[in-house]
């Protein structure tokens, strides 16, 4: 199978989020805008230590493990209800999602799993793509604008798992 | 917020104003209300939808969610412009303006945002008529299915 040669766009992608139940709750982000950035993956997932003495370098080695970073945003249409679904409800386990289970387990941090879904058999490739990001700490911006946004920031503690 | 469309919008506001006192819905469209000064009377007004772009802000335009955009809306007004009372009449033609837009800014704001931005006057083409045209910024989702 070769690789698709048609190039993708905002247009093409949706984010969801999921918990950590055995049938996760999940969200499809409302109003996303497009703006998904995954950065700091790496072949290792460690940091580099070049070790050096007066001026010649020794070795390059692996160092301290470094976890990637996300963030996206969305135009703002909720904040947070008991019954209603919205994304900073998610994100922060409250209001109709306060039962939401993490998906670390053995930790008191609430994770989340974001996953971009890129359309692709639309477009004439032989399926959709994919970048799922496991165990997810977020923090969550809220600015007024036209529109009002929010922002959802994480650092990926889990695996990156790209199709 | 629901996507609307573009005529929904424009009857919304038109429909606010046909229950205005003092407001008389023109048989002309917004497009050649004044054209013809013969056919103006005091008070009359069309409502028009000339242009609808999408919102400058990045985003999606997914079908299922519409597309945030922004819809002007232009009330167009005429007014009496005689010859013994012109200042008078100019006068009476802005506190109709201020009607007018009192009664946009009135309308439910359900699934839209309602945003005064210009009132322009001129002159109908024989001095008659003092013509008014009102915008508004709509903003809302588009729909896109």
């Amino acid at each position: 199978m070769s690789a698709s040669t048609v190039v993708k766009a905002l247009y093409d992608g949706s984010i969801t989020v999921a918990d950590g139940t055995g049938s996760p709750v999940t969200l499809v982000v409302p109003f996303s805008v497009g703006d998904l950035s995954l950065d700091g993956l790496m072949e290792s997932q460690r940091a580099i230590q070049a070790y050096q003495t007066r001026g010649s370098l020794n070795s390059v080695r692996l160092a301290a493990r470094e976890f990637p970073s996300v963030s996206f945003s969305a135009q703002l249409a909720d904040i947070s209800d008991a019954a209603d679904t919205t994304l900073i409800d998610f994100c922060l386990k409250q209001g109709s999602y306060n039962a939401n289970v993490s998906t670390l387990t053995g930790s008191d941090v609430y994770a989340i799993k974001v996953t971009l879904k890129i359309e692709g058999t639309d477009v004439g490739d032989s399926n959709d793509h994919t970048i799922v990001m496991d165990d997810v700490h977020v923090t969550v911006a809220i600015a007024e604008g036209e529109p009002d946004s929010v922002t959802i920031s994480g650092t990926v503690y889990g695996a990156v798992t790209m199709t | 917020m629901s996507a609307l469309t573009v005529v929904a919008i424009r009857q919304r506001v038109e429909a606010a104003l046909v229950g205005t006192s003092g407001l008389t819905r023109s048989r002309f469209s917004s497009e050649l209300f004044g054209m013809d000064a013969r056919l103006l009377m005091h008070g009359a007004f069309a409502v028009g939808a000339p242009l609808t772009e999408t919102h400058p802000t990045t985003q999606r335009q997914q079908r299922n969610e519409g597309v945030l955009s922004n819809t002007t809306i232009e009330v167009r007004l005429a007014g009496n412009h005689r010859a013994d009372a012109q200042v008078a009449d100019v006068d009476a033609l802005l506190a109709l303006e201020g009607t007018t837009i009192k009664a946009v800014e009135g309308i439910a704001r359900t699934d839209l945002h309602i945003v005064f931005a210009s009132a322009a006057r001129e002159l109908s083409t024989e001095f008659e008529f003092v013509l008014s045209t009102i915008s508004f910024r709509i903003i809302h989702r588009l729909a896109l299915e």
